[in-house]
Protein backbone atom coordinates (compact mmCIF):
# COMPACT_ATOMS: atom_id res chain seq x y z
CA UNK A 1 0.00 0.00 0.00
CA UNK A 2 2.87 2.31 0.94
CA UNK A 3 4.60 1.50 -2.37
CA UNK A 4 1.49 2.33 -4.35
CA UNK A 5 1.21 5.64 -2.50
CA UNK A 6 4.85 6.48 -3.30
CA UNK A 7 4.31 5.55 -6.95
CA UNK A 8 1.22 7.78 -7.13
CA UNK A 9 3.17 10.68 -5.56
CA UNK A 10 6.09 10.19 -7.98
CA UNK A 11 3.73 9.91 -10.98
CA UNK A 12 1.87 13.05 -9.88
CA UNK A 13 5.16 14.92 -9.47
CA UNK A 14 6.30 13.81 -12.95
CA UNK A 15 2.93 14.69 -14.45
CA UNK A 16 2.85 18.20 -12.96
CA UNK A 17 6.47 18.76 -13.97
CA UNK A 18 5.73 17.74 -17.55
CA UNK A 19 2.71 20.09 -17.61
CA UNK A 20 4.92 22.93 -16.38
CA UNK A 21 7.53 22.13 -19.04
CA UNK A 22 4.83 22.17 -21.71
CA UNK A 23 3.48 25.50 -20.49
CA UNK A 24 -0.17 24.47 -20.41
CA UNK A 25 -2.61 27.27 -19.64
CA UNK A 26 -6.21 26.78 -18.62
CA UNK A 27 -8.41 29.82 -19.00
CA UNK A 28 -12.11 30.53 -19.25
CA UNK A 29 -14.69 33.05 -20.32
CA UNK A 30 -18.17 33.79 -19.05
CA UNK A 31 -20.79 36.50 -19.36
CA UNK A 32 -24.09 37.41 -17.74
CA UNK A 33 -26.62 39.41 -19.75
CA UNK A 34 -29.80 41.29 -18.97
CA UNK A 35 -32.20 42.42 -21.68
CA UNK A 36 -35.32 44.50 -22.06
CA UNK A 37 -37.19 44.14 -25.34
CA UNK A 38 -40.26 45.43 -27.11
CA UNK A 39 -40.86 41.98 -28.61
CA UNK A 40 -44.01 40.60 -26.95
CA UNK A 41 -42.96 36.98 -27.57
CA UNK A 42 -39.91 37.40 -25.31
CA UNK A 43 -39.96 38.51 -21.66
CA UNK A 44 -37.40 40.86 -20.16
CA UNK A 45 -34.84 38.57 -18.62
CA UNK A 46 -31.39 37.78 -17.25
CA UNK A 47 -29.36 35.21 -19.17
CA UNK A 48 -26.29 33.14 -18.44
CA UNK A 49 -23.86 33.21 -21.35
CA UNK A 50 -21.76 30.38 -22.69
CA UNK A 51 -19.17 29.04 -20.26
CA UNK A 52 -16.04 28.73 -22.36
CA UNK A 53 -13.16 26.54 -21.18
CA UNK A 54 -10.06 27.56 -23.11
CA UNK A 55 -6.90 25.44 -22.91
CA UNK A 56 -3.63 26.01 -24.72
CA UNK A 57 -0.38 24.11 -24.49
CA UNK A 58 3.03 24.81 -25.99
CA UNK A 59 4.20 21.22 -26.14
CA UNK A 60 7.53 21.85 -27.88
CA UNK A 61 9.00 24.86 -29.65
CA UNK A 62 7.13 23.79 -32.79
CA UNK A 63 4.13 21.80 -31.58
CA UNK A 64 1.21 23.45 -29.79
CA UNK A 65 -2.38 22.62 -28.93
CA UNK A 66 -5.51 24.70 -28.45
CA UNK A 67 -8.97 23.62 -27.35
CA UNK A 68 -12.18 25.44 -26.62
CA UNK A 69 -15.06 23.65 -24.94
CA UNK A 70 -18.34 25.44 -24.49
CA UNK A 71 -21.08 24.65 -21.98
CA UNK A 72 -24.38 26.29 -22.87
CA UNK A 73 -28.07 25.98 -22.15
CA UNK A 74 -30.01 25.06 -25.27
CA UNK A 75 -33.23 23.08 -25.94
CA UNK A 76 -34.09 22.55 -22.26
CA UNK A 77 -30.72 21.34 -21.10
CA UNK A 78 -27.04 22.14 -20.73
CA UNK A 79 -25.07 21.03 -23.77
CA UNK A 80 -21.32 20.59 -24.15
CA UNK A 81 -19.65 21.40 -27.44
CA UNK A 82 -16.04 21.12 -28.50
CA UNK A 83 -15.80 24.26 -30.58
CA UNK A 84 -12.10 24.00 -31.36
CA UNK A 85 -9.48 21.29 -30.89
CA UNK A 86 -6.37 22.14 -32.88
CA UNK A 87 -2.92 20.60 -33.11
CA UNK A 88 -0.44 23.01 -34.68
CA UNK A 89 2.96 22.32 -36.18
CA UNK A 90 4.97 25.47 -36.82
CA UNK A 91 7.49 24.98 -39.61
CA UNK A 92 8.22 28.60 -40.47
CA UNK A 93 6.43 31.94 -40.15
CA UNK A 94 5.14 31.49 -43.68
CA UNK A 95 4.27 27.80 -43.46
CA UNK A 96 2.39 26.12 -40.62
CA UNK A 97 0.05 23.16 -40.39
CA UNK A 98 -3.05 22.94 -38.19
CA UNK A 99 -5.27 19.88 -37.93
CA UNK A 100 -8.47 19.33 -36.01
CA UNK A 101 -11.62 21.33 -35.52
CA UNK A 102 -10.99 24.95 -36.42
CA UNK A 103 -12.92 28.13 -37.04
CA UNK A 104 -13.31 28.39 -40.81
CA UNK A 105 -10.88 31.05 -42.04
CA UNK A 106 -13.73 33.19 -43.39
CA UNK A 107 -13.35 36.96 -43.07
CA UNK A 108 -12.08 38.67 -39.92
CA UNK A 109 -14.74 38.55 -37.17
CA UNK A 110 -15.19 34.79 -37.18
CA UNK A 111 -11.63 34.12 -36.06
CA UNK A 112 -10.96 37.24 -34.00
CA UNK A 113 -14.09 37.02 -31.79
CA UNK A 114 -16.07 33.95 -31.02
CA UNK A 115 -17.07 32.58 -27.63
CA UNK A 116 -14.94 34.74 -25.32
CA UNK A 117 -17.35 37.68 -25.37
CA UNK A 118 -15.14 39.90 -23.22
CA UNK A 119 -12.95 40.29 -26.30
CA UNK A 120 -15.86 40.92 -28.66
CA UNK A 121 -16.50 44.65 -29.12
CA UNK A 122 -20.31 44.29 -29.20
CA UNK A 123 -22.86 42.30 -27.16
CA UNK A 124 -24.39 40.45 -30.10
CA UNK A 125 -22.59 39.15 -33.16
CA UNK A 126 -23.47 40.49 -36.60
CA UNK A 127 -26.16 38.20 -38.07
CA UNK A 128 -24.14 36.83 -40.98
CA UNK A 129 -21.40 35.55 -38.63
CA UNK A 130 -23.79 34.37 -35.89
CA UNK A 131 -24.20 30.75 -34.86
CA UNK A 132 -26.99 28.86 -36.61
CA UNK A 133 -29.05 28.93 -33.40
CA UNK A 134 -28.91 32.76 -33.47
CA UNK A 135 -29.94 33.13 -37.10
CA UNK A 136 -26.56 32.81 -38.81
CA UNK A 137 -25.93 30.37 -41.60
CA UNK A 138 -22.23 30.32 -42.41
CA UNK A 139 -20.11 27.23 -41.77
CA UNK A 140 -18.21 28.96 -38.95
CA UNK A 141 -16.32 25.81 -37.94
CA UNK A 142 -14.95 22.88 -39.87
CA UNK A 143 -12.97 19.73 -39.21
CA UNK A 144 -9.91 19.16 -41.35
CA UNK A 145 -6.41 20.41 -42.09
CA UNK A 146 -5.21 23.94 -42.64
CA UNK A 147 -2.00 25.39 -44.05
CA UNK A 148 -1.31 28.95 -42.99
CA UNK A 149 1.39 31.55 -43.02
CA UNK A 150 1.96 35.20 -42.11
CA UNK A 151 4.63 37.86 -42.32
CA UNK A 152 5.30 37.44 -46.03
CA UNK A 153 6.91 40.59 -47.43
CA UNK A 154 6.70 44.00 -45.81
CA UNK A 155 2.92 44.22 -46.26
CA UNK A 156 2.55 41.28 -43.85
CA UNK A 157 0.79 39.14 -46.43
CA UNK A 158 -0.73 35.94 -45.07
CA UNK A 159 -2.87 33.04 -46.13
CA UNK A 160 -5.04 30.24 -44.71
CA UNK A 161 -6.00 27.27 -46.86
CA UNK A 162 -8.32 24.75 -45.27
CA UNK A 163 -9.67 21.43 -46.50
CA UNK A 164 -12.43 20.01 -44.32
CA UNK A 165 -15.37 17.68 -44.08
CA UNK A 166 -17.80 20.51 -44.72
CA UNK A 167 -21.39 20.99 -43.61
CA UNK A 168 -22.58 17.40 -44.16
CA UNK A 169 -20.45 15.82 -41.44
CA UNK A 170 -20.04 14.96 -37.79
CA UNK A 171 -16.85 15.31 -35.70
CA UNK A 172 -15.96 11.73 -36.62
CA UNK A 173 -17.42 11.23 -40.10
CA UNK A 174 -18.19 12.84 -43.46
CA UNK A 175 -21.48 12.13 -45.24
CA UNK A 176 -20.11 12.71 -48.74
CA UNK A 177 -16.86 12.14 -50.62
CA UNK A 178 -16.25 15.74 -51.63
CA UNK A 179 -14.44 18.02 -49.21
CA UNK A 180 -15.00 21.66 -48.38
CA UNK A 181 -12.31 24.20 -49.35
CA UNK A 182 -11.71 27.56 -47.74
CA UNK A 183 -9.05 30.12 -48.68
CA UNK A 184 -8.32 33.37 -46.86
CA UNK A 185 -5.77 35.90 -48.15
CA UNK A 186 -4.93 38.90 -46.00
CA UNK A 187 -2.45 41.76 -45.80
CA UNK A 188 -1.57 44.65 -43.49
CA UNK A 189 -0.03 47.30 -45.77
CA UNK A 190 -0.35 49.98 -43.07
CA UNK A 191 0.25 49.05 -39.42
CA UNK A 192 -3.00 47.73 -37.86
CA UNK A 193 -5.05 48.22 -41.06
CA UNK A 194 -5.91 44.76 -42.38
CA UNK A 195 -7.61 43.66 -45.58
CA UNK A 196 -9.09 40.20 -46.13
CA UNK A 197 -10.61 38.32 -49.02
CA UNK A 198 -11.83 34.78 -48.52
CA UNK A 199 -13.86 32.10 -50.25
CA UNK A 200 -15.49 28.80 -49.36
CA UNK A 201 -16.89 25.96 -51.48
CA UNK A 202 -18.74 22.82 -50.41
CA UNK A 203 -21.10 20.22 -51.83
CA UNK A 204 -24.06 19.49 -49.56
CA UNK A 205 -25.92 16.25 -50.27
CA UNK A 206 -29.69 15.88 -50.19
CA UNK A 207 -31.08 15.25 -46.72
CA UNK A 208 -28.41 17.25 -44.84
CA UNK A 209 -29.48 19.45 -41.94
CA UNK A 210 -27.94 22.88 -42.59
CA UNK A 211 -26.41 25.27 -40.05
CA UNK A 212 -29.85 26.86 -39.48
CA UNK A 213 -31.54 23.48 -39.14
CA UNK A 214 -33.16 23.38 -42.60
CA UNK A 215 -33.27 19.89 -44.16
CA UNK A 216 -32.07 20.04 -47.78
CA UNK A 217 -34.35 18.46 -50.38
CA UNK A 218 -31.74 18.40 -53.17
CA UNK A 219 -27.97 18.25 -53.66
CA UNK A 220 -26.54 21.78 -53.28
CA UNK A 221 -23.28 23.37 -54.38
CA UNK A 222 -22.42 26.21 -52.02
CA UNK A 223 -19.98 29.04 -52.70
CA UNK A 224 -19.21 31.88 -50.30
CA UNK A 225 -17.21 34.98 -51.17
CA UNK A 226 -16.09 37.55 -48.63
CA UNK A 227 -14.21 40.86 -48.38
CA UNK A 228 -13.33 42.45 -45.02
CA UNK A 229 -11.47 45.42 -43.61
CA UNK A 230 -10.35 45.92 -40.00
CA UNK A 231 -8.50 48.70 -38.16
CA UNK A 232 -7.83 48.00 -34.48
CA UNK A 233 -5.10 48.52 -31.84
CA UNK A 234 -3.62 51.41 -33.81
CA UNK A 235 -2.41 54.88 -32.88
CA UNK A 236 -5.73 56.43 -33.87
CA UNK A 237 -8.35 56.05 -31.11
CA UNK A 238 -10.83 54.37 -33.46
CA UNK A 239 -11.85 50.85 -34.41
CA UNK A 240 -13.38 49.97 -37.76
CA UNK A 241 -14.57 46.58 -38.98
CA UNK A 242 -16.52 46.03 -42.19
CA UNK A 243 -17.39 42.73 -43.81
CA UNK A 244 -19.37 41.65 -46.85
CA UNK A 245 -20.46 38.09 -47.67
CA UNK A 246 -22.13 36.68 -50.76
CA UNK A 247 -23.58 33.16 -50.61
CA UNK A 248 -24.39 31.40 -53.88
CA UNK A 249 -26.19 28.10 -54.02
CA UNK A 250 -26.75 25.92 -57.04
CA UNK A 251 -28.97 22.84 -57.16
CA UNK A 252 -27.53 20.81 -60.08
CA UNK A 253 -30.53 18.49 -60.39
CA UNK A 254 -33.06 21.27 -60.89
CA UNK A 255 -30.76 24.09 -62.04
CA UNK A 256 -32.19 26.33 -59.29
CA UNK A 257 -29.79 28.93 -58.02
CA UNK A 258 -29.85 31.62 -55.35
CA UNK A 259 -27.65 34.48 -54.24
CA UNK A 260 -27.89 35.94 -50.71
CA UNK A 261 -25.88 38.75 -49.11
CA UNK A 262 -24.90 39.69 -45.60
CA UNK A 263 -22.83 42.63 -44.46
CA UNK A 264 -22.07 44.78 -41.42
CA UNK A 265 -20.10 47.87 -40.51
CA UNK A 266 -18.80 48.52 -36.98
CA UNK A 267 -17.22 51.78 -35.80
CA UNK A 268 -16.04 52.86 -32.36
CA UNK A 269 -14.12 55.68 -30.71
CA UNK A 270 -11.87 54.96 -27.74
CA UNK A 271 -11.92 57.48 -24.89
CA UNK A 272 -8.64 56.15 -23.50
CA UNK A 273 -8.48 58.22 -20.31
CA UNK A 274 -11.61 56.60 -18.89
CA UNK A 275 -11.49 53.29 -20.83
CA UNK A 276 -14.89 53.96 -22.37
CA UNK A 277 -15.66 52.98 -25.95
CA UNK A 278 -18.87 54.24 -27.59
CA UNK A 279 -19.72 52.24 -30.71
CA UNK A 280 -22.24 51.89 -33.49
CA UNK A 281 -22.85 49.07 -35.95
CA UNK A 282 -25.15 48.42 -38.84
CA UNK A 283 -26.05 44.86 -39.76
CA UNK A 284 -27.91 43.52 -42.81
CA UNK A 285 -28.93 40.09 -44.05
CA UNK A 286 -30.63 39.87 -47.45
CA UNK A 287 -31.77 36.37 -48.33
CA UNK A 288 -32.78 35.18 -51.76
CA UNK A 289 -36.30 33.75 -51.75
CA UNK A 290 -34.91 30.59 -53.39
CA UNK A 291 -32.12 30.16 -50.81
CA UNK A 292 -32.30 26.54 -49.62
CA UNK A 293 -30.01 26.94 -46.58
CA UNK A 294 -31.84 29.54 -44.47
CA UNK A 295 -35.21 30.08 -42.90
CA UNK A 296 -36.29 33.19 -44.80
CA UNK A 297 -35.76 36.02 -42.36
CA UNK A 298 -34.24 39.20 -43.75
CA UNK A 299 -32.77 41.43 -41.08
CA UNK A 300 -31.71 45.06 -40.89
CA UNK A 301 -30.52 46.45 -37.58
CA UNK A 302 -28.59 49.31 -36.10
CA UNK A 303 -27.04 49.26 -32.65
CA UNK A 304 -25.54 51.94 -30.43
CA UNK A 305 -23.46 50.82 -27.49
CA UNK A 306 -21.00 51.68 -24.76
CA UNK A 307 -18.19 49.38 -23.70
CA UNK A 308 -16.45 50.07 -20.39
CA UNK A 309 -13.19 48.16 -20.17
CA UNK A 310 -12.39 47.64 -16.49
CA UNK A 311 -9.47 45.39 -17.43
CA UNK A 312 -8.54 43.64 -20.70
CA UNK A 313 -10.36 40.60 -19.28
CA UNK A 314 -13.33 42.36 -17.71
CA UNK A 315 -15.82 44.57 -19.53
CA UNK A 316 -19.34 45.93 -19.14
CA UNK A 317 -21.33 46.66 -22.30
CA UNK A 318 -24.63 48.46 -22.74
CA UNK A 319 -26.31 48.25 -26.15
CA UNK A 320 -29.47 49.57 -27.73
CA UNK A 321 -30.52 47.81 -30.93
CA UNK A 322 -33.30 48.55 -33.38
CA UNK A 323 -34.07 45.66 -35.74
CA UNK A 324 -36.47 45.07 -38.57
CA UNK A 325 -36.95 41.43 -39.44
CA UNK A 326 -39.14 39.40 -41.75
CA UNK A 327 -40.76 37.59 -38.84
CA UNK A 328 -41.48 40.18 -36.14
CA UNK A 329 -41.47 43.42 -38.16
CA UNK A 330 -39.50 45.60 -35.74
CA UNK A 331 -37.93 45.30 -32.32
CA UNK A 332 -36.31 47.62 -29.79
CA UNK A 333 -33.91 45.95 -27.44
CA UNK A 334 -31.66 47.18 -24.64
CA UNK A 335 -29.06 44.77 -23.40
CA UNK A 336 -26.50 44.89 -20.61
CA UNK A 337 -23.59 42.46 -20.48
CA UNK A 338 -20.90 41.80 -17.90
CA UNK A 339 -18.23 39.68 -19.54
CA UNK A 340 -15.03 38.34 -18.03
CA UNK A 341 -12.07 36.14 -18.80
CA UNK A 342 -10.06 34.37 -16.13
CA UNK B 1 24.77 88.58 19.88
CA UNK B 2 27.35 85.92 19.13
CA UNK B 3 25.40 83.40 21.22
CA UNK B 4 22.18 84.18 19.33
CA UNK B 5 23.95 83.68 16.00
CA UNK B 6 25.25 80.30 17.15
CA UNK B 7 21.78 79.28 18.28
CA UNK B 8 20.40 80.20 14.86
CA UNK B 9 23.24 78.96 12.68
CA UNK B 10 23.33 75.40 13.98
CA UNK B 11 19.60 74.64 13.50
CA UNK B 12 19.60 76.57 10.22
CA UNK B 13 22.43 74.46 8.76
CA UNK B 14 20.81 71.26 10.06
CA UNK B 15 17.46 72.26 8.52
CA UNK B 16 19.10 73.24 5.22
CA UNK B 17 21.05 69.97 4.96
CA UNK B 18 17.85 68.07 5.78
CA UNK B 19 15.97 69.86 3.00
CA UNK B 20 18.81 69.22 0.53
CA UNK B 21 18.93 65.51 1.43
CA UNK B 22 15.14 65.20 1.13
CA UNK B 23 15.12 67.09 -2.15
CA UNK B 24 17.94 64.99 -3.57
CA UNK B 25 16.29 61.71 -2.62
CA UNK B 26 12.96 62.86 -4.08
CA UNK B 27 14.42 63.64 -7.49
CA UNK B 28 13.79 60.59 -9.67
CA UNK B 29 16.86 59.16 -11.30
CA UNK B 30 16.73 58.87 -15.07
CA UNK B 31 15.80 55.36 -16.09
CA UNK B 32 17.73 53.68 -18.87
CA UNK B 33 16.44 50.42 -20.20
CA UNK B 34 18.30 47.77 -22.14
CA UNK B 35 16.43 45.44 -24.48
CA UNK B 36 18.11 42.07 -24.17
CA UNK B 37 18.22 38.73 -25.96
CA UNK B 38 20.18 35.57 -25.29
CA UNK B 39 23.88 35.55 -26.13
CA UNK B 40 23.16 32.42 -28.17
CA UNK B 41 20.70 34.27 -30.42
CA UNK B 42 22.74 35.19 -33.51
CA UNK B 43 20.51 38.06 -34.59
CA UNK B 44 22.81 40.66 -33.03
CA UNK B 45 26.51 40.70 -32.24
CA UNK B 46 27.48 40.84 -28.60
CA UNK B 47 26.96 44.27 -27.04
CA UNK B 48 26.20 45.79 -30.40
CA UNK B 49 22.88 47.60 -30.24
CA UNK B 50 21.93 46.42 -33.67
CA UNK B 51 18.14 46.41 -33.63
CA UNK B 52 16.07 49.51 -34.33
CA UNK B 53 13.10 50.49 -32.14
CA UNK B 54 10.77 49.37 -34.94
CA UNK B 55 12.43 45.96 -35.17
CA UNK B 56 12.28 45.47 -31.39
CA UNK B 57 8.56 46.35 -31.46
CA UNK B 58 7.88 43.92 -34.32
CA UNK B 59 9.76 41.08 -32.59
CA UNK B 60 8.40 41.73 -29.10
CA UNK B 61 4.80 41.92 -30.29
CA UNK B 62 5.43 38.95 -32.64
CA UNK B 63 3.82 41.22 -35.17
CA UNK B 64 5.33 40.25 -38.48
CA UNK B 65 7.74 37.54 -37.34
CA UNK B 66 6.67 34.95 -34.83
CA UNK B 67 9.99 33.13 -35.07
CA UNK B 68 13.55 34.49 -35.13
CA UNK B 69 14.70 34.48 -38.76
CA UNK B 70 18.20 33.09 -38.04
CA UNK B 71 17.30 30.26 -35.66
CA UNK B 72 13.61 29.64 -36.51
CA UNK B 73 12.95 29.62 -32.73
CA UNK B 74 9.67 30.82 -31.28
CA UNK B 75 9.94 34.47 -30.14
CA UNK B 76 9.22 34.57 -26.39
CA UNK B 77 8.57 38.07 -25.02
CA UNK B 78 9.46 38.58 -21.34
CA UNK B 79 7.65 41.25 -19.34
CA UNK B 80 7.46 42.62 -15.78
CA UNK B 81 4.55 41.32 -13.70
CA UNK B 82 3.76 44.70 -12.15
CA UNK B 83 4.03 48.24 -13.41
CA UNK B 84 7.54 49.68 -12.97
CA UNK B 85 9.48 52.61 -14.50
CA UNK B 86 11.28 50.23 -16.91
CA UNK B 87 7.97 48.83 -18.18
CA UNK B 88 6.47 52.31 -18.59
CA UNK B 89 9.49 53.47 -20.57
CA UNK B 90 9.56 50.36 -22.78
CA UNK B 91 5.81 50.46 -23.49
CA UNK B 92 5.71 54.19 -24.24
CA UNK B 93 8.96 54.59 -26.20
CA UNK B 94 9.10 51.30 -28.10
CA UNK B 95 5.61 49.81 -28.26
CA UNK B 96 3.78 53.17 -28.28
CA UNK B 97 1.01 51.55 -26.26
CA UNK B 98 -0.30 51.76 -22.70
CA UNK B 99 -0.38 48.77 -20.34
CA UNK B 100 -4.06 47.99 -21.06
CA UNK B 101 -3.50 48.03 -24.83
CA UNK B 102 -0.48 45.72 -24.51
CA UNK B 103 -2.45 43.22 -22.39
CA UNK B 104 -5.43 43.35 -24.74
CA UNK B 105 -3.20 42.86 -27.78
CA UNK B 106 -1.58 39.69 -26.40
CA UNK B 107 -4.84 38.28 -24.97
CA UNK B 108 -6.57 38.65 -28.34
CA UNK B 109 -3.72 36.89 -30.14
CA UNK B 110 -3.73 34.17 -27.49
CA UNK B 111 -7.47 33.63 -27.98
CA UNK B 112 -7.33 33.75 -31.78
CA UNK B 113 -4.51 31.35 -32.42
CA UNK B 114 -3.27 30.04 -29.06
CA UNK B 115 -0.06 32.09 -29.18
CA UNK B 116 1.74 32.07 -25.85
CA UNK B 117 1.20 35.06 -23.57
CA UNK B 118 4.35 36.97 -22.52
CA UNK B 119 6.26 35.36 -19.66
CA UNK B 120 5.99 37.71 -16.66
CA UNK B 121 8.58 38.19 -13.92
CA UNK B 122 8.84 40.13 -10.69
CA UNK B 123 12.44 41.34 -11.08
CA UNK B 124 15.12 42.21 -13.61
CA UNK B 125 17.21 39.28 -12.34
CA UNK B 126 14.45 36.82 -13.25
CA UNK B 127 14.16 38.36 -16.72
CA UNK B 128 17.93 38.11 -17.23
CA UNK B 129 17.88 34.45 -16.14
CA UNK B 130 14.93 33.61 -18.41
CA UNK B 131 16.34 35.43 -21.46
CA UNK B 132 19.75 33.86 -20.83
CA UNK B 133 18.25 30.37 -20.74
CA UNK B 134 15.80 30.72 -23.65
CA UNK B 135 17.41 31.36 -27.03
CA UNK B 136 14.10 32.72 -28.38
CA UNK B 137 13.41 35.16 -25.54
CA UNK B 138 13.43 38.96 -25.71
CA UNK B 139 13.03 41.19 -22.66
CA UNK B 140 13.91 44.53 -21.13
CA UNK B 141 15.75 45.43 -17.91
CA UNK B 142 17.23 48.47 -16.22
CA UNK B 143 20.79 48.94 -17.53
CA UNK B 144 22.03 48.90 -13.92
CA UNK B 145 20.87 45.28 -13.66
CA UNK B 146 23.34 44.19 -16.33
CA UNK B 147 26.18 42.99 -14.14
CA UNK B 148 29.14 41.15 -15.64
CA UNK B 149 27.41 37.92 -14.59
CA UNK B 150 24.29 38.99 -16.51
CA UNK B 151 26.34 40.01 -19.55
CA UNK B 152 27.73 36.49 -19.69
CA UNK B 153 24.16 35.30 -20.49
CA UNK B 154 22.50 38.11 -22.43
CA UNK B 155 23.35 40.85 -24.87
CA UNK B 156 21.87 44.29 -25.36
CA UNK B 157 20.24 44.97 -28.70
CA UNK B 158 18.80 48.41 -27.97
CA UNK B 159 19.26 51.08 -25.32
CA UNK B 160 16.32 53.30 -24.36
CA UNK B 161 16.90 56.50 -22.45
CA UNK B 162 14.23 58.53 -20.73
Amino acid sequence: MKNILYEIIILFALFTESIAAQNTQIKGFENVDASVTSDTTTRNHFALGQFDLFITSQITDKVSFLSETVFLYYNNGFKIGIERAIINYHFKDYFNLSVGKLYSPLGYWNNAFHHGLVLQPTITRPKIVSEGTSGGGLPLEDLGAQLNGDGITKINFGYNLMIGNGIASTPTNDFNESKSMCLNLHAEPIENLKFYISGYADNIPKGTTTIQGVKTTQNINLQILNASIAYRDGKLPIELIGEFYNLRTMEPDSNNSASSNGYFLYFSYKIRKINLIPYVYYDRLLLDTNDPLFFKNNIASIAFGLRYVIHPLSAIKLEYKYSETGLIKYQNRIELQFAIGF
Amino acid sequence: MIKIRKYFIVPFITLLSGIIICFKTNVPEHTSVAVIISNDNPIAFKDNPSLSAGEVKAYYLRKIKKRWPETNQNILPADRLKTCPEQKLFYSKILNMNANDVDTYFIEKHYESGEELPHKFVSDKEIVDFVGDEIGAIGYVNVNSLSSEAKAKVKTVLLINE
